[in-house]
C-alpha cells in the first residue's frame, strides 16, 4: 500500500472506494464505522430522532449504490452529508403530508440516544435544542456542519448545494438567530 | 451589546472552541477575544452547540455495513439479469428482425448474381439465345408485285440476356420510393412490437 493510500497508517476513503469497487467487502464496513458517527449525529441535529438509524443506513446504501457517480471531487464525508440532508428533507416533507408535526420534549431530544450528564442536561441544551427548531433547514445544516463537525465553507457549499458565500451568511445568520433566542 | 464586525476572527471561533487551530491563529483569537464581548459570547455560544450536538447517537454500524453488502449484491444480481434480458432481446427485437430481413435479402440478391453469373458461360449462352429471324428486303429482288411491301422486320422478341433471373423483391431491384416504402412498413413494425425488457424491471434502473 503506498503513501497516498494510506493516512496515519489507516487506509484513506479513495484507498478504500477502490478496495471496494474490486470486491472487497471488508471496505464498506471499514468506511462505515469510520463516518456513520458523523452522519448520525448530523442526522440527530438536523431533528430526525424517531428513525435515525435507518435514514443513516439508507444514507450509506444510496452512497455506495452510486459510488460510480461519486467523482472525488469533495470527500466521501460531505458527499455523504449531503446524501443524508437530502433523505431528512424528503422525511421531513412526506412527514408534514401525513401528519400533523409533533413537537418533540426537549428533554427526550437530550436523553434518546446516548443521555448527556446531568450536569450538561440543563436549562441552556434545552434552550440550545429550542433555538435550533427555530432556525431554516437550511441554517441548521449549515450551523451543524461547521460547529458540530468543523467542516470549512468550501466544504458545507458542497455538502448543501450552495456556494461558498452564501454558507457563510447561512453561518452568521444562524449564530445570530441562536445568541438572540438564548439571551431573551 | 453590539455584534463583533471582524467576521473573519468569528469564523474562526468553531475552529478555536474545537481545538483545531494552532500557532499564531490561536493567540490571534485569544487577542481578540480578550477586548470582543460580543466574540466571548458568541464563542459560549458555539462551544454549548458542540457540547449538545456533538453528542454521537448510537448507531449499529455492523448492521449497516451488512445492509450496504446485501444491497450491492441485490444490484449485481438485477445487472445480471438486465444484461441477459438485453442480450435475449437482441435475437428477438423488432430492430433485428429488420436486420436479419435486410440480410437475408441481401444473400437473396447474392444468390441470384451468382446463378446469373453460371448462366453467362459461353456455352450456355449459345445454347439458348433466341434465334431471330429477321427477313430483310434485298433491292436485288424485288417484292412480288400485287403483294405490300415489306416492313423492315423487327425481332419478335428484344434480344435480351437469356435466362438473367429476375430478383424481383430484392433491395437492389427496388426503386428509391419502393425502399422508402419497405423502410416506412418497417419502421411501423418495430413501432407495433417494441417491448423494452428495461421497462419490465424499472427498479434496476435510477434506483437512487
Amino acid at each position: 500500500m503506498t503513501d497516498s493510500e494510506t493516512r496515519g497508517g489507516e487506509p484513506t476513503d479513495t484507498a478504500l472506494i477502490a478496495r471496494w469497487r474490486g470486491g472487497d467487502e471488508r471496505a464498506a464496513t471499514i468506511l462505515v464505522e469510520r463516518h456513520a458517527p458523523a452522519v448520525a449525529r448530523f442526522v440527530a441535529s438536523m431533528g430526525e430522532r424517531g428513525e435515525l438509524e435507518e435514514v443513516v443506513q439508507d444514507t450509506f446504501v444510496r452512497a455506495f449504490g452510486s459510488l460510480d457517480r461519486f467523482r472525488e471531487e469533495s470527500s466521501l464525508r460531505t458527499w455523504l452529508f449531503s446524501i443524508a440532508r437530502n433523505l431528512c428533507r424528503d422525511r421531513a416533507r412526506s412527514n408534514r403530508r401525513a401528519q400533523p408535526m409533533v413537537s418533540i420534549e426537549e428533554d427526550h431530544a437530550l436523553t434518546a440516544y446516548d443521555p448527556l450528564s446531568a450536569a450538561v442536561a440543563t436549562e441552556t441544551a434545552s434552550r440550545l435544542h429550542a433555538a435550533m427548531d427555530r432556525l431554516t433547514e437550511m441554517q441548521r445544516a449549515v450551523f451543524t456542519l461547521r460547529v458540530t463537525e468543523g467542516l470549512s465553507y468550501r466544504e458545507i457549499a458542497d455538502a448543501v448545494e450552495t456556494t461558498e458565500g452564501a454558507a457563510r451568511v447561512h453561518y452568521h445568520n444562524a449564530v445570530r438567530s441562536v445568541k438572540e433566542y438564548l439571551d431573551d | 451589546m453590539t455584534e463583533c464586525t471582524n467576521l473573519e476572527m468569528r469564523d474562526l471561533l468553531p475552529d478555536y472552541a474545537r481545538g483545531a487551530l494552532v500557532g499564531a491563529a490561536v493567540a490571534a483569537v485569544e487577542r481578540h477575544l480578550a477586548d470582543c464581548a460580543s466574540c466571548r459570547a458568541e464563542l459560549a455560544v458555539v462551544r454549548n452547540a458542540q457540547l449538545v450536538l456533538g453528542v454521537t447517537p448510537r448507531v449499529d454500524t455492523s448492521r449497516i455495513a451488512a445492509a450496504v453488502v446485501r444491497s450491492a449484491a441485490v444490484r449485481r444480481d438485477a445487472t445480471r439479469s438486465v444484461a441477459q434480458a438485453r442480450r435475449r432481446r437482441m435475437w428477438t427485437a423488432p430492430s433485428s428482425r429488420r436486420m436479419w430481413l435486410a440480410a437475408a435479402s441481401l444473400v437473396a440478391v447474392a444468390g441470384a448474381a451468382a446463378l446469373a453469373t453460371r448462366s453467362d458461360e459461353p456455352k450456355a449462352v449459345a445454347d439458348s439465345s433466341p434465334r431471330i429471324t429477321v427477313q430483310v428486303d434485298s433491292p436485288a429482288s424485288p417484292a412480288p408485285s400485287g403483294t405490300a411491301p415489306s416492313v423492315p422486320a423487327q425481332p419478335a422478341v428484344q434480344p435480351t440476356r437469356n435466362n438473367e433471373l429476375s430478383v424481383g423483391g430484392g433491395l437492389t431491384d427496388l426503386a428509391d420510393a419502393q425502399l422508402e416504402s419497405l423502410l416506412r412498413e418497417l419502421d411501423r413494425l418495430d413501432a407495433q412490437f417494441e417491448v423494452e425488457p428495461a421497462n419490465l424491471l424499472p427498479v434496476l434502473e435510477g434506483d437512487v
